[in-house]
This record gives C-alpha cells, structure tokens and sequence, in this order.
C-alpha cells in the first residue's frame, strides 16, 4: 500500500513537477493538541489536488509542494485544519480532537453508526477523560460528567456506585443498568480501570437501548476495551499515587456536652443519678479513632499497535486502595488485558479479546461506624482495668463505672475484631468471527462472549470478650466458595447498501443467553486464631460443622431486527424490533419494537446561511423489557432444612413447609419511552449541545410489596405498579482557542427529573422503610416512589402550659416536644396527617467542566451538584432505644433547653421519646450539595529523548463538598422504596494525587 | 460457503428454539407443590414443619418473656437498667404501637398459623391419595395435630390483642388484605371447633421416640385452658376430668426435676416446645432462646451466662416466703452468690440478685460454647399440676358434678400442694386456688393473662402501670394497621 502512493507521489512529481514554480519539500509532524499523541495516518494534502501523503508511525509526514499552496491535514475524529505554505519547510501541526465527532462513529448496540445519523441520545465519554478522574471504579469518573445519568458514590474501597439512568423505573432491587463489556453482559464494571477503556456510551433512551430489549429498561452502558491504532506502536504508563483524607467528618459531643445533656434528658427519670463529667476519665472521639487518612495507588501500562491487517492491545494494572477506617480494609486489583484484531483475508475479520481481573478485598465492620456515632465518649478505646477483656484490653462501656447497655459496643473492637475477606477471579472473553458475503454489503458476524467469576468470601470472628454481650465464646468462621458463568452467543447478518439518496443499514440478530451460578458455604465454631494458616474449617470443632449450598440457572433467548436508513443525508430514521423470552418470567415471551426519526436540518436550503452550522432534530419512540428480576421469584417453593423440621425425642425429623399465600403470576416489566431531541453546533462549531425531552413509563413494575400476615411472609413479588420518570437533559459544550497556545473549554450538563408513580396494582400506597417500628416511606399514586411520609414539625412547645392550651391532641404536651401539624383540623394527630416530605430523588442535577490550555500546561476543574434530595437521618431516629446514646455537635448546640427555646429543635428529653422518633420533618432533611468533584494541572514534557511525551499531573478529587445536611455524605442510596435512609454510611473522602502519563 | 454458513446459523436457532430451554426450576429448591401425595412417608413432612413454626423466638423465647411474665407481678425486667428499653416500655405499661417486641409477637403467631395452615390444606390430599385405610386414617390423625398448633397459635393471639382475622387457608395477598377483623368471641369458637376436631382424631399417646407430638390429651388440656378463660367451668371440669381419669398423667415427685433437661416430656407433661442444639452450629434454627435470654447476667463460664431478663420480683419472693413455700421457692429463685446442687456457681458479680431458676440449666449439658446457655431447656406450656389447679377452680366455680377421675377440687388442690411439700388445706376457695396457682406456675408465662381473665388485673397490677380497659390487651402494631385497613386499634392506644 505504501508502495503504490510512492509510486504515485513519484508520478505526479514526474508528470507534473516540470510544470510547477518552485516546489518545497515539507516535513512535520501532526499530534493530537490535547495528549500531545501524535497521529499517525493523518492526512497531508495539497488542497485542490491529488498530491497527498500520509503521517508514518510517529506522525511525520514529507510532502513537496509548491510555495503558496494550501496543504490539508486531516483525521478522523479531528478538526481539519488549513496551513499556508510559506517557506518555512519544517511544519509542526496540531488537530483538535473532535469533541462533537459528528463523522465519527458510536458504538451503539451491535454495531456502530456515525453520529450525525443517530436518531437517539446517545452520550459518549473517552476512556482518557474517565481516567483524569482518580477513582477505582470507572462509573465513579462518570459523576457529573453527563446528562440524565445520576452516580451516587460509595467511600469504602472497592464499592461500586448505584447509578441510575433517566431516573428510577422499576421500584425493586432491580434498577441497574445493562452493563455491556465488548459484547459481554457484565453486572457491573468494578473489575475494570478506567485506563482498560476505550470508550464508554450511555444509551440514554428506549430506542438507542431498544436493541438489547430485555434488559435495556433502565438504560445500558457500552463499554469498549482499549484497541490498538493502525500503523502505530505505542507503549504508555500511567500511574499515581495518591492520598485519602476523610471528609465532612460529623462532630459529636464530648464528655462534658454529653453528661449535660443526659442531666437535662433524664432530670424528671425516677432514680436518676445526675452525672458529673469528672467521674469519667475520658473524653473519646470515637470517629477519629476510627478514621485514618490512607493511601491509593495506580499503575497500568498499555502496549498497543497495529498494522493494515492486525491490531493488538495488551495493558496490565495495578490498582491499591486502603480503607479509611482504622482496621482490616482494603482494595486490590490487578487487571490484565489483550485484544487482538486480524483481518485474515479479503472477507474474513477474526478476533478475541479478554480481560482477566484479580481482585482482593477486606471488608469493614460498616456496624463499626453506627456504633461510634452511637456511643457516649465517656469510657476510652483502651482500658487496662477491663480485666475480663483478651486478647486485647479495649474499653467498655459495660463495666459498672459507665453502666452503658449491651447495644452500645466499642466501635474500634467492633472493628479490629472483623475479619471479613472477599478474593475474586474475573475472566470476561469475547471472540468473534467475521465474513464478508457479499464485500462491503453484506457480512456475518457471529460471536461467543462469556463472563466467568469465581469468588471467596470468609467472615472470621476469633474469640473474644470486650464487656457486656461484646464478646464471643467460640471463634466463627464462615467461608463461601461460588463460581458464576455466563455464556452469550450472538448472530448477526448486516446488509447495508446505497440506493441514490437512500443509504441504509439493515440487521438482523440472534443471541442466546445461559446464565449458572452455584455457590458453597462451610461454618465452624472454634477455629483457632493464630496466624492466616490456621484459619480454616478443618482446624476447627468438628461438632458444629455445617454445609449449604445453592445455585441459580436462567436463560434467555432473543431474536432482533433493525434497520437504519439515511435519505440524501438530511432524513433519518431507524426502526428495531426485538423478541425476547426469559425464563425468569411466567409470560415467556416478549415483543419490544422502537422507532427514531431524524432530521438534519442544518443540511436543508433554507438553513443555509445561519449562524447554526449543524443543526438535527429527533423524536424517538421505544419499548423494553426488564428482566433483571430475581431468577427464582415467581415460584412457590418448599422450605426444607432445620428450621422447617420439628425435634421428637432428641432427634430431627424431616418437615418442608411452604408459604399459605398465593406467588403473583409474574409478567414482563416493560418500559415505554417518548423522547425529543435537538442537537446543535453553531458560532464556528465552537458551541456544541443538545437537548432531549423525554418521558418514559414503566409498567407492570416488579417488586417486593409488603403484604398482611397470615401468608407465613412479611412481602411478597408482583407486578405491582407503573411508574412515569420524565425529564429534560441539557448538555453545553464550549471550545475556544484564544491565541496558538491558549485554548479553553467549558462544558455544562443539566438534569431535571420528576419521577411520579401512576397506578399501583390493588392498592392506594406501598408503605416502605421501617424505622422504629414505623414506615417511613411511601408509594403511592401522585408522588415519587418511596416518597417520605411523616409529619410536618410546626414547632416546639416553649412551656407545658402553652402546649396544654393546644386544643390539638398532640401525643404529648409539654415543653420541649413537637407540636406537630394537624393538616386536617380534625385537632387529632393520626395517620391522616402524615404528608410527604420530599423525596431522595432529586429533580435537578448539574455538572460543569473548565478546562484551560496553555502552552504545556493544562488545568481542568469539575463541579457537580444534585438540589432538591431528601435524606432521612435514621442514624438520628433511634434514641428511643438508645437512650444513653452520645449526641452530635449539631443537636447539642440547637437543642430546646428552658433557657434557650428552639422552635425547630426538641427538647433532650422529647428527643428520646418514641413520639418525637417517628418519620417527620426534622429528620427528613434536604440534601442537596454542590461538590468540586475534580482539580487537576498537569504539564507536558514533549522534547525529551526516547519519550514521545510526558504529562506530569496533581490533581484533587472531591476537595470539597458542601451541603446542609447532618450526616458524612448526603449520598445515600437504598432500594427505590426505602431510598435515602441514612443509617451509618461509610465517611467519603477527599483525595490528593500526583500521577503521571508515560509515552514511549 | 454460503450454504453451510446459513445452516449453521438456521441449526442454532432451531436448537435453541426449544421450550425446555425456558422451563428451568430454580436451583437448591424443592416445589412446594411437589410433595408426592401417594407415600405415606411423606404425611409426615409439612406436619413437622408446623411445630418447627414454634421454634420461632418471637413467639416462646424474647418477646413472649415480656408480654405474658415480665408484665406481671411476678418478673421484673431484669438485665441492667439501660438495656433493652422496648422491654423496659413492657415491664412499665408505657409500650406503643410502634413496639417491635410486639410486632414480632404479632407476625410470629400468624406465622405458626401459616404452617399449620398448610398442614391442614396437605393432608386431605395425602388422605385421597392413599390407598390403605391405615394411611388414610394417619393423614386424618396428622390433621389434629395442625389444627392443636393453630388453635394454640390462635389462643396467644386472641389474648395478645384481642381482634384478629382468622386466617384458615392460602390466599392471594389482596384476599389477605382484605380479611375482617374478627370478634373475640368468634376467635373462640374458631379456636374451640379446631380443639374439638383434634380432639376426636388424635392418639392418646406415641412411642418414646415421638416425644413432644400433640396427643388427645394436650388438645383436652388446651381446650380446658380455653374455655377457663371464657369462664365456661363446666367445659373446663369435663375435660379436666378426662384428663385426670384416663391415668397416662401425674405429677413428678421431685419439684425440681419437672424442670429439668432430664424430666422433659415427663409423664407430667401435656405440652412442650422442644428444644436441643442435636450438637449443631449456628445458622440452624433447632434451639429457642427461652432459657438463654433469661439466665444469670455476667455469670462466668461464659456458657453459664444469659442476659438476665424476667427476673423474680421482691413481690414473687415475698409470697413466696409468706406462705413457707420453701420448695417452690428453692426452685424458682436462683440467687446470686449460692450454687446449685448440681455444682453450678451463680457468681455474686452477676447484674441481678435473682434470677428464674425453673430455666437453670447445668454446665454440663451447655455444650454449645457461644454464649451458650440453655438451649437445651424446652418451653413447658401445659403441664399436669396446671390440669389439677383447673379442676380446682372449675370445682370451687360450681362445676361439681364430674369427678369420674375420683378428685374432688379441694383434693386436686392438695395433690399440687403435697408434691410441693405443704400441708393440705381444710377447704376450697377460690383464693386459694389462685395463690397455689401463682405459686406453682410462677415464671412460666401464666400470670399476666390469668390475672387479666380473671379480672385481677387492675387491682393488683395498677401500681404497676396497668391502665384498665387498655393494657388488657396489646396494641395491634402500626404496620399491620397500614396494610389491611379492616383491622382497628385496641381502644385507648393511638
């Protein structure tokens, strides 16, 4: 190939040279001005002409041309720019990436499409943006960066986020995504680095998702592993180091303050004894005895290259992340991955590529942090005069000098003394096989992806005595061995033709699913603890061995049709239908067609002109399936093994039982979605954005209702409501270059979502969430699903006498209490006045990116927020059983006391009343927050020997978070009926890193 | 090329066309309506489940301590003042609706109602399937046995909270929304015509092997029990008396031994929850926590210790020593600071100073080590002396006239009194029969409920807390309120 344009250059040269003014032979480079990469493939061309070459490996490119001649540089995905030739013969050009990419191609289920053809909201992300975020997981990077998509994190090392595309359809446990790795279904992508990635696409509606039908319902998420370029070899490293620094730490009261406030909680308590802060030795904070500030680290190097005929990728990486809480907690990942292309023949394409993922994991004791916001500070994390403690001589607040119940355990024992490990094994493999029928019209393709797991998981508890009920006689272990695979075999034949105006694109697909997981798991008592080697089950009792087992198996079964069509590039449309059947569904079979129509306007006659230099509206229409539900639901089972077996004489006699009520008949969920779009580029595609509307009706949605009693369960599953999610998406993309070396960009997305339930199946409202023996939330027609319920807090009683003048018969009256509001005028509080209180899904979420380039230096900043959450502080909402507890900073200093009346804040002594613990406005509270998510500068070294270039960076991810709410986070996620109930997150984190990318 | 390719695209379609690929059982799972009703094997299997149901530690071992002991005159709460103030709330009268100790008292019960349901529903099947007369008649037989659990189920929850719905076969979730909240009196008579059933199916006895089964008799002594509380006192003497008559029950010789591991399922009892680690480890349900959640707080070994809750009140000691009831006495209050005959210490640095001795279980059959205590003791809930004293009061009500076992009310009252090591008494009155009651089934969750049936209750428990015309019965938890709308709060709870 490269022969042949020689040969030409040297034609034309010949032909023509004798008849052109004086010619200069032109060498450059062409890189990417962003990485600073070079480009190898660009284009150089003399306008006008055929006199053209293509950049080597490193980007160099010779060209002779004549003076005054215009030379094009082109690549695909870039702006083209325009230089003029002058004399100076030794060029260095740089192209801007092409941020909109409207020739550039999507992935989108399937296949790929160009993204001025798509007719759907389709949001695409590089895998080098996703890696300037530091996060171990690559979904985390995401959080703010795109429209529609909400991310709420998780600080504990290895936890994945929840993420929720276009708001919550289904009201089950059911709600993620579909994850698509290279062809593979993956639940999730923890096991991947952002640096694995090539490129992330969120398809965002019913009809770009439509094609994955059965589990597209909420939203599917495309990811490609790295792949290599055609004629270029690079090898990268990339790595930090970095620091973890616990944020937004709640304060809580210290001795003195706590001993105040028991003083005035218990002042009326017959045989209270008034406490005096000097009696107790000690003051503890227990969260910075618990916290630490812990390091993370990331390696990974990449090798990729390629030739006309093959392309290959090899990347491996490392990933570390402590924990922040003082104990046994950590994350470890080692990830390796190879893909290799290769075009065989004429028609036929083969390839495989594979990630295996090594993953290791301690778990915390999340108990551990509950307890030390719980626990009074009076007795110390140590304590030499506990002589009934070993192995190690923690406090108690057991002991008769505290006097503290058996529910209030030493938070640092709690943690020191949980082992709990998690070892993982991931094998995602995808191959596939392409052949060309008919060349460039008609191809089969058919693959096998498959995605294997094997996990450990052990929980030691060793023996030990603390105080009180804190201690264990006989060490437990617990070990769980499980495998899962699951095979997906995929068919497809691709017509795509051009008939004058008219280009389309016509699919027809085949996909096979089998999914088998099984699992073991062993229990023994009195397993010694004397080093990681004698922890097993064969050292321990062999009296109280035991064994279970389980598995699950589902398979699924799709046919799928989809054509595409581009009429004189200025009508779109798109058409797909999809058969699934399920084995997880009564109703086997299902039928999820969708249709998107577009226009690109910007190509009509009477658009030409405008200030609007691109301009396409869509309206799209499709229905999905979900089958994310729990594979063995639908059928009533027996109940056999110990519990269901009665005792005779000393020995165990055989039982099954079974549930009295009646399982629901189970039919597909099925999603139906209407979406408006706009996307648009004008003032010199310089401002880039899109709009989408959309609204999207869930029904025949899939969840655990509770029930009355008498079934012999407490819930039951069923198809038991439609929910509606509508919304608007905004995405603004500004790029400027202000001189040669100074460039900027601004990026914005805004989220609007209001979710709403439309009818829910033989009921008025799902109660949901109980804390204190209440249900804090509801379900119900006209409001968000699992929407809090309680009362509305209209004061605080300044005297008894006032609130005995209240002819409203509040539950107690007297200073200090609620005076709640009695919405009804009925002067009765009841249930009839319990209203909602706002919702843990919030309707606006923003996020802004800065850039700014200035020669070798780049700085970036990203800013999100979510408004208009609720969360409820049900780490607050226990005092009626914790009524010794330890109060936070917050309430101490608000607190109703005779002598500083709040009207907003209880009394101590209402506080730990059941009548003031119930689901209500004060403990419902807004969280909504603004965080700068990332701060990043780094700097470009692109003359060093033997390096192609070098970025050096500091970056800081989630410096600062600012937000009303009382609590570490107000990111608190939960099942979509018991959402935002904040029991003892995990702190999240500040993190400071240094890193630096390598390229060879 | 082309052809081959085509067929063996079109091959996989076919082959994974199939609806067997579809129809898979899910894993590890036996369906419930896969019970093979033509073995007589199996008979047995849905009945054995049921009286696994009353395992359930809601329903006799945290919450059942509370709601029928600790809020009587008996028990204090006991542990340390701090711990645990749902229960605090119960010892006091101050409990709400929003009480988990109570829910969990509330769904347990209907739980064992469900089981039993199932039980019931299986059996005629087994009954049409069998093709021998002696399996038949051993379905119907089984039957008696799931009606005794549910009527029993039914009789804690109709003196738990009064109006409950009854609840006799499966149902879709809506039908069970739907279910009215039925009168008291019709609980009764529904947990009467479920005793009577049993009653006429059941056997009088088992072999040694089966001990613990339901028999005629445990149905007769749950009737009786039944019909007590609706004062109905011939009800209760005629089937007191069959009781008595048929001669397979008397009292131990040795109080003490009635509550020991060794005189389980004596010839004195008529109804027991058994109980037994079977050398097991955690995770499967085969033991109840009745005697753990009661034994000494912060004794040592630690498979000596329990948390101490129910304790014996200075009231209880004081009656106790009132009427020189030395041997009961000796048996029910085991102090701190003294060991026990069987060489067990109760160290003086235990949280109270008395705790309930008819759970005391010796070290030696604690096997279990992880705060193991007492897993071993079954929950006794009808015992022959409770037989006896019901007589007794049938007798002194007037209901004279059926004395087929030979007893006279004044000498079934002696009998208890003799085995307990007091004198006999010249004369029956109805004082006396509740004072020995008292003090025979003192700290075996009699007391709350016989005081309140008996209309003792305000009197003698108002010091207490107890308001009257409220907490004679609990209040129905909230949650049940929301989701099935017929049913109404007991008065005087909100």
């Amino acid at each position: 190939m490269k022969q042949k344009l020689v040969f030409l250059l040297w034609f034309t040269f010949l032909a023509t040279g004798m008849l052109q003014a004086q010619n200069l032979k032109v060498t450059g480079s062409v890189t990417d001005s962003d990485s600073k990469d070079p480009l190898p493939g660009a284009s150089v061309m003399q306008k006008g002409t055929t006199n053209a070459t293509i950049a080597d490996g490193n980007g160099v490119f010779s060209l002779s041309v004549p003076v005054g001649s215009t030379l094009v540089v082109s690549y695909l995905g870039y702006v083209g720019v325009e230089f003029p030739v002058n004399n100076e013969n030794s060029l260095k050009i740089q192209l801007k990436p092409n941020t909109k990419m409207l020739d550039n191609v999507v992935v989108i289920g399937y296949g790929t499409q160009k993204v001025k053809d798509m007719t759907a909201p389709v949001s695409s992300v590089k895998g080098s943006d996703l890696s300037r975020q530091i996060s171990a997981n690559p979904m985390s990077a995401l959080q703010g960066k795109m429209s529609g998509v909400q991310i709420i994190n998780s600080g504990a090392p290895g936890a994945g986020p929840t993420v929720k595309i276009r708001g919550v359809g289904s009201i089950g446990d059911y709600a993620e995504p579909l994850y698509v790795v290279d062809g593979v279904f993956v639940n999730n992508i923890d096991f991947l680095s952002s640096g694995d990635i090539e490129d992330l696409t969120v398809l965002k509606d019913a009809s770009a998702a439509a094609i994955y039908g059965v589990r597209a319902a909420n939203g599917v998420i495309l990811v490609t592993t790295k792949k290599g370029k055609t004629n270029a070899h690079t090898v990268s490293y990339d790595g930090y180091v970095g620091l973890q620094i616990p944020t937004n730490v709640m304060k809580l009261a210290d001795t003195k303050q706590y001993v105040e406030l028991m003083n005035l909680a218990n002042a009326d308590v017959s045989g209270y004894v008034t406490k005096d802060a000097a009696n107790y030795p000690a003051s503890t904070d227990w969260y910075s005895e618990l916290l630490r500030n812990a390091p993370m680290h990331s390696h990974a190097l990449d090798i990729s290259g390629g030739t006309d005929q093959t392309n290959y990728s090899v990347g491996i990486n490392y990933f570390y992340q402590e924990g922040i809480m003082k104990a046994e907690n950590d994350y470890n990942r080692l990830n390796f991955r190879a893909r290799l292309d290769q075009k065989v023949n004429d028609r036929i394409n083969v390839g495989f590529n594979t990630v295996l993922s090594n993953t290791s994991k301690h778990n915390s004791n999340d108990n551990a942090f509950f307890q030390a916001f719980v626990n009074p500070p009076i007795y110390g994390v140590y304590d030499d005069s506990n002589t009934a403690a070993y192995p190690v001589k923690f406090g108690s607040g057991q002991l008769p000098l505290y006097g503290l119940g058996n529910q209030y355990g030493n938070p640092v024992a709690s943690a020191f003394y949980n082992h709990s490990a998690e070892d993982g094994i991931k094998m995602v493999f995808s191959t596939y096989a392409e052949y060309s029928i008919i060349p460039d019209k008609l191809k089969f393709k058919t693959s096998y992806n498959m995605d294997f797991d094997f996990w450990k998981q052990q929980t030691y508890e060793p023996e030990y005595v603390v105080g009180g009920s804190q201690s264990l006689g006989k060490s437990t272990l617990s070990k769980t061995f499980g495998t899962s695979v699951r095979h997906i075999i995929d068919n497809l034949l691709t017509y795509n033709d051009k008939k004058e105006d008219l280009s389309y694109n016509l699919m027809l697909g085949q996909s096979t699913r089998i999914e088998k997981q099984s699992w073991l798991n062993g229990t023994a008592l009195g397993v010694p603890d004397f080093d990681a080697q004698s922890i097993y089950l064969t050292t321990g009792s062999s009296q109280n061995r035991n064994a279970n087992d389980g598995a699950y198996t589902y398979n699924g079964l799709s046919f799928f049709t989809r054509g595409t069509f581009n009429l004189l590039d200025k009508y779109l449309a798109s058409v797909t239908l999809r058969a699934d059947a399920s084995s997880k569904y009564q109703a086997k079979w299902g039928v999820f067609p969708s249709l998107g129509l577009g226009w690109n306007m910007s190509s009509e006659d009477f658009m030409s002109g405008s200030k609007i230099e691109y301009l396409k509206v869509r309206a799209s229409w499709g229905m999905l399936g979900n089958d994310n539900i729990p594979a063995n639901s639908a059928m009533t089972l027996g109940q056999t093994g110990a519990g269901s077996s009665g005792i005779f004489g000393d020995r165990l006699v055989d039982g099954v039982g079974s549930l009295t009520v009646v399982q629901n008949y189970l039919k597909w969920e099925v999603v139906n979605e209407l979406n408006l779009g706009a996307d648009f580029e004008m003032l010199n595609h310089r401002l880039k954005g899109e709009l989408d509307i959309y609204n999207r009706v869930t029904s025949n949605v899939v969840f655990y209702a509770p029930i009355a009693t008498g079934g012999g369960t407490a819930d039951l599953l069923g198809n038991n409501g439609t929910v509606q999610n509508m919304g608007l998406e905004l995405g603004l993309s500004w790029n400027d270059k202000i001189t040669d070396d100074l460039s900027y960009n601004i990026g914005f997305n805004a989220t609007t979502l209001r979710n709403n339930v439309l009818k829910l199946q033989g009921r008025d409202y799902i109660p949901g969430a109980i804390v204190r023996g209440n249900f804090t939330t509801r379900t119900q027609v006209g409001y968000p699903i699992g929407t809090f319920w309680g009362y509305q807090v209209d004061g605080v009683y300044a005297s008894e006498s006032e609130a005995l003048l209240d002819p409203v018969a509040q539950i107690i009256k007297d200073a200090g209490y609620f005076k709640y509001k009695d919405q009804n005028g009925d002067n009765v509080i009841d249930d009839k006045d319990k209203v909602s209180l706002g919702s843990a899904i919030p309707w606006l979420m923003l996020g802004t990116d800065a850039g700014l380039n200035y020669g070798k230096w780049d700085i970036s900043a990203t800013i999100q927020g979510q408004f208009g959450n609720k969360v409820l502080n049900a780490k607050r909402m226990n005092r009626d059983v914790f009524t010794d507890g330890n109060y936070d900073l917050d309430f101490y200093k608000n607190a109703w006391r005779s002598n500083a009346k709040s009207n907003k804040y209880p009394s101590p002594k209402a506080y730990n009343s059941s009548f003031v613990q119930q689901a209500n406005d004060f403990f419902v509270e807004d969280a909504s927050y603004i965080r700068i998510q990332n701060l990043q500068a780094g700097y470009t070294f692109d003359n060093l020997k033997f390096v192609k270039s070098l970025r050096v960076y500091i970056s800081a991810q989630r410096p600062l978070s600012l937000f009303t709410y009382n609590g570490f986070t107000p990111e608190v996620g939960g099942s979509p009926i018991a959402n935002g109930i904040d029991n003892s997150t995990y702190p999240m984190q500040a993190v400071y890193t240094v890193g630096l990318k390598l390229t060879l | 090329m082309k052809t081959s390719i085509f067929s063996i695209v079109i091959g996989l379609l076919l082959f994974t066309g199939c609806q067997d690929f579809l129809d898979i059982r899910p894993e590890g799972t036996m369906p419930s309506t896969g019970l093979d009703h033509t073995k007589p094997e199996n008979i047995f299997l849905p009945i054995s489940a049921a009286y696994a149901s009353l395992r359930d530690g809601n329903v006799h071992a945290f919450p059942y301590i509370g709601a029928f002991e600790i809020t009587s005159d008996n028990a204090d709460k006991g542990s340390t003042a701090g711990d645990n103030p749902e229960m605090d709330q119960i010892d006091k009268f101050t409990y709400t609706a929003t009480n988990s100790l109570i829910g969990g008292l509330w769904t347990g019960n209907f739980n064992v109602v469900s089981a039993a349901n199932n039980a019931i529903q299986e059996m005629p099947l087994f009954e049409a399937a069998m093709l021998n007369d002696e399996n038949k008649a051993y379905a119907r037989q089984c039957t008696g046995e799931a009606k005794t659990i549910r009527a029993y189920a039914y009789f804690n929850l109709v003196r738990l909270f009064g109006k409950v719905p009854i609840i006799d076969s499966t149902m879709t979730s809506e039908q069970l929304a739907a279910q009215p909240q039925a009168t008291t009196s019709a609980l009764y008579d529904f947990i009467e015509k479920d005793l009577q059933e049993a009653i006429e199916v059941l056997p009088a006895s088992y072999t040694k092997d089966w001990a613990g089964r339901i028999t005629k008799y445990t149905a007769m002594a749950l009737k009786a029990k039944v019909h007590m509380y609706q004062n109905e006192w011939d009800s209760v003497a005629v089937l007191t008396d069959r009781i008595m008559a048929s001669g397979r029950f008397d009292l131990l010789d040795n109080f003490r031994e009635v509550f020991s591991v060794d005189g389980e399922n004596s010839k004195e009892s008529l109804f027991e929850i058994q109980s037994s680690t079977l050398g097991r480890s955690s995770g499967d349900n085969t033991f109840i926590e009745y005697a753990f959640v009661q034994g000494p707080r912060s004794n040592s070994p630690s498979n000596m210790q329990g948390w101490g809750f129910c304790t014996p009140s200075n009231n209880l000691i004081q009656f106790f020593t009132d009427r020189h009831d030395s041997i009961r006495a000796a048996t029910t209050l085991l102090y701190r600071g003294t060991k026990t005959p069987e060489g067990d210490s109760i160290k003086n640095s235990c949280a109270n100073p008395v705790y309930n001795g008819k759970v005391y279980t010796p070290s030696a059959l604690n096997l279990w080590n992880y705060n193991g205590y007492g897993f071993e003791h079954n929950v006794r809930i009808l015992r022959y002396a409770d037989v006896l004293l019901m007589y007794a009061e049938a007798y002194v009500n007037g209901a004279t006239s059926h004395t087929t076992a030979g007893f006279t009310g004044l000498s079934a009252l002696n009998k208890v009194r003799k085995r307990a090591g007091l004198t006999n008494l010249g004369a029956l009155t109805m004082d006396a029969v509740w004072n020995e009651r008292r003090a025979e089934l003192a700290m075996e969750e009699d007391r709350f409920f016989d005081l309140v049936r008996s209309g003792r209750a305000t009197s003698i428990l108002s010091p207490l807390g107890y308001v009257a015309n409220k907490n004679n019965v609990f209040p129905i938890p909230s949650t049940q309120l929301q989701l099935n709308t017929n049913l109404h709060q007991n008065p005087n709870y909100n």
